[in-house]
This record gives C-alpha cells, structure tokens and sequence, in this order.
C-alpha cells in the first residue's frame, strides 16, 4: 500500500510545486475564466434577470474552456524531460500514478477556477446564500472535466498540433457534466430539489474514476512505444 | 475467420470478388427502395409527401449508429490482437459514418422546416445525432494528426472505445435534457407500429445504404492498404 501511495503523493507535490513556481500560469487561467465572464454582459445587456437565468452555464461553460488549455499541457512538460518513461519503468501501476496526476491537476486547474467562481456568480446576480452547494458541485464537475481532460491530453500526446485535438475531444465527452452540472445550479437557484443532479454527477465521476486513469496509462504507454 | 482474413493480400483478392456483388445489390436496392419510397408508398395522414423524407433520414441514423459501433469493434481487434487490417477498417467506416450522420441531420432538417416549422430544434435525439458527428470528427482528426499515419492509430482505437462506453452516457443525458422528436416506431418490444407498406421501402432503403457502405468500405480499405504499402516501400528506399 505504501509503496503505491508514497510515489502518488510525490507525483502530486512536484506538480504543486512545479506550478507554484510560474504562479503567473494559474493568474492567467484566473483572468481568462473573469474576463469570459465579462464579455457576456457587453453583449446581451446588463438586464440583471436575464444575467441570472444565464449563469449557470455560464459558469460551466467558463470553467470548461478555461480549463482547457492547461489541461493540453497536463503531460508535456514531463514527456519532453522524460519523467514520463520514469513512471513507465517503475514498479508503481501507471494507473495510480495518472490517478495522482489527476488529482494533482484538479487541485492546480480546477480548484482556483471554483474558488474565483462566486466573484462570478456576485457579477451575474446570483443568489448566494446556497453559495457552497455550488461550489461542491463544480468542485465535482471539475473532477470529471479533468479526467477527461487527462484521457485527452494524454491521446493527442505527439500529434501535430494538440490544441485543437484536445478540445475536439473533449467537448463532446463533457456533454453530460455540462447538462447535469448546469442542472444543479439552476435547481440550487430556483430552490427545487437538487440531490438527483448531484446524485447523476455523483455517478459520472465514479464512472470516469473507473474508465480515465488506465485509458489515460494506456495512451501515454502507446506514446513511448 | 479473423486470422484467414487479416492478410490483407488474401483481404484484397476476396474483397476485389465481394464487390461487384455488393455494389449490384446496394444498386437494384436503391432502385426499388427509392421507386417504392417515392411512387408505390401512401402519403403520410399527418404529414403529408413529407413523409418520404423518412426513407432517406431514418436509414442514415441507423447506419450512422452501426457504424461507430462497428468502428468500436474494430478497435477492439485492433487493441487485442494488433491486426493492422482493423485499424484500416476503422479509418475507413469513419467518413463514410460521419457522411451518414450529417445527411442523418441534414434530411432531418429539410423535414424539420415544414413538419415542426423550424430547421433545427434543440431535441434530444437530434443533439445526439449532432455530438455522434462530433465523436467522428474527434476521432478523424485524432487518427489523422500525427506525423507518421500509424502512430495515431491506437490512441484513435483507444478513443472509439471510450466514445462507445460514453455514448449510453451522452444519450442518457441529453434525453433528459430535452426530448421532442417522437419515439422509434420500427424497433420496439412489442414489434413495429408503422405500417407496413412504409415498413417496406424503410427496410429496402436500408439494405441499400447497407450495401453503398460495405462497398465504399471496401473501396477505402484496399485504398489505405496501398497507401501504406507505397509508404513502406518508400521508407525502404531512403534506407537503403
């Protein structure tokens, strides 16, 4: 069990650390997800009603895009200095060691995007007394958004031109993240019941902790090959 | 079988005598399917000449919807038994499987217009259809996005089968999201409520489609085998 978990937690430290060393990269994820935000407004007019109905989605869609790109990046720092062969070499399950990079990455990605997520909820009027349900639920989205993101990442690891490819991917897989995570806000808004979205939430994460961390293996090791 | 086939010498000589066959069926198929779909089938009580729209649409769904499963299972013999021919079906079934989910959508809206008023609503099945044409899309650009053609073919192989564990899910969640268009009138438990004299051009059109897809499969595999035969030939020649 230990000999798991030890290289798991070390595989999440140097990745917090690697990203606390460019803390510019998690500022700039920040402002793109704020200044998304911003633009809806501009367009559709300041009617603070119609801003509300909307905010939910638009909070999923800005957390989705703006996660995005650095998701893309999930696996090629460490392809490139070979910590990536590393990892296949060593006794630890590849599986367990992509699960820790999951974690790792929804920590670096995901969790300061939930955090910054009520200056946008404030921003579009929405009610805030259920602030922290909210929370948990893009806290899960985000969980299911990055194991995605790891399955494409790690797929489109070599290819010509990987930006593109991992949201090409991506997006149609989060379908069901958005639609039930958009869902559950709305229900928190309008004060209906919200336990069976975050029950179908709840279920999607397990899945994809089943189904991401050896896909993901999988086609780092086709990668190395 | 599988073994017997995955020469893809012993592939091409049965596939080359195959064709002819398929073709002349997908052919007299189409011929009757489309005269029984146009002149010899009654006109719809509710909707009208609208209605021959559906020999076109719902038999491009069903082939939009086997091909990915039969791209799935390709990819399964792909990622088992490394046969490089299955990995070539797969590449291959792909654009002839997106081309029926697009006209699946795009006949879907031509009877959308007049029936429902609009070209396009936000239904379930439709937005299915639309997210079944990007899981194509992705997978296309995935096979095709590596600078040598091989490489991408096991991460492709790998995406199918995650698209195929996910598509229940998608489907599942977008069928909760929003459903208008009505239910499936062929495959039902209780056997099919259309009528027969529908049922008929429906199942005949469909063998066509069938057999156009086995043909141009066909066509695209011995294609991409040559092509990787030139591209061998050619990596021989700058070693030597």
């Amino acid at each position: 069990m230990r000999a798991i978990l030890n290289p798991c937690l070390a595989v999440i430290m140097a990745d917090i650390r690697a990203s606390l060393r460019y803390p510019g990269d998690i500022l700039s994820g920040l402002s793109y997800f704020i200044m998304m935000a911003t633009l809806i407004p501009l367009g559709l007019g300041a009617d603070q009603g119609e801003l509300a109905r909307i905010a939910p989605v638009m909070i999923w869609i800005a957390v989705m895009l703006a996660s995005l790109p650095q998701m893309d990046r999930l696996f090629s720092r460490i392809a490139k200095d070979g910590v990536l062969e590393q990892m296949l070499i060593s006794p630890t399950p590849m599986t367990m060691l992509m699960l820790a990079k999951i974690i790792a990455a929804w920590l670096i990605i995901i969790l300061p995007l939930v955090l910054a997520a009520p200056v946008i909820g404030i921003m579009f009027g929405l009610a805030l007394d259920r602030l922290a349900m909210m929370l948990c639920f893009l806290a899960i989205g985000g969980l299911c958004l990055v194991m995605i993101g790891a399955m494409a990442a790690a797929l489109v690891l070599g290819s010509r031109q990987s930006g593109v490819f991992t949201a090409i991917i991506v997006l149609p897989l989060s379908m069901p993240v958005l639609i039930f995570g958009v869902a559950g806000i709305s229900a928190l808004q309008s004060g209906a019941d919200m336990a069976g979205h975050m029950m179908l939430l709840g279920a999607l994460t397990l899945i994809l902790l089943v189904l991401s961390p050896p896909v993901t293996a999988a086609a780092i090791r086709f990668s190395e090959e | 079988m599988f073994d017997y086939l995955a020469n893809p010498t012993r592939f091409r000589k049965i596939s080359a005598a195959l064709l002819p066959v398929v073709v002349l069926v997908s052919l007299i198929a189409f011929t009757l399917g489309l005269y029984l779909a146009f002149f010899a089938s009654p006109a719809d009580y509710q909707q009208g000449e609208t209605v021959r729209i559906m020999y076109i649409h719902v038999p491009a769904a069903w082939m939009a919807m086997l091909t990915y499963i039969l791209m799935a299972v390709a990819a399964v013999f792909y990622l088992v038994w490394r046969h490089p021919l299955a990995d070539i079906g797969a590449r291959a079934m792909a654009l002839p499987g997106a081309g029926f989910a697009f006209i699946t959508l795009l006949t879907g809206s031509f009877w959308g217009r007049p029936m429902w008023g609009t070209w396009w609503v936000w239904d379930a099945r439709l937005t299915s259809m639309l997210i079944l044409f990007f899981l194509y899309l992705g997978y296309m650009a995935l096979a095709d996005g590596f600078e040598r053609a091989e490489r991408g073919s096991k991460p492709a192989c790998l995406l199918l089968l995650v698209g195929v564990i996910n598509l229940p899910i998608i489907k599942f969640s977008v069928d909760w999201w929003n459903t208008l268009h009505q239910g499936s009138s062929v495959l039902r438990l209780d056997g099919p409520s259309i009528d027969p004299a529908m049922l008929k051009p429906l199942l005949v059109m469909a063998l066509a489609m069938l057999g156009w897809f086995i043909a141009i499969t066909i066509l695209r595999m011995s294609r991409l085998i040559m092509q990787r035969r030139i591209s061998n030939l050619e990596a021989r020649e700058s070693w030597s």
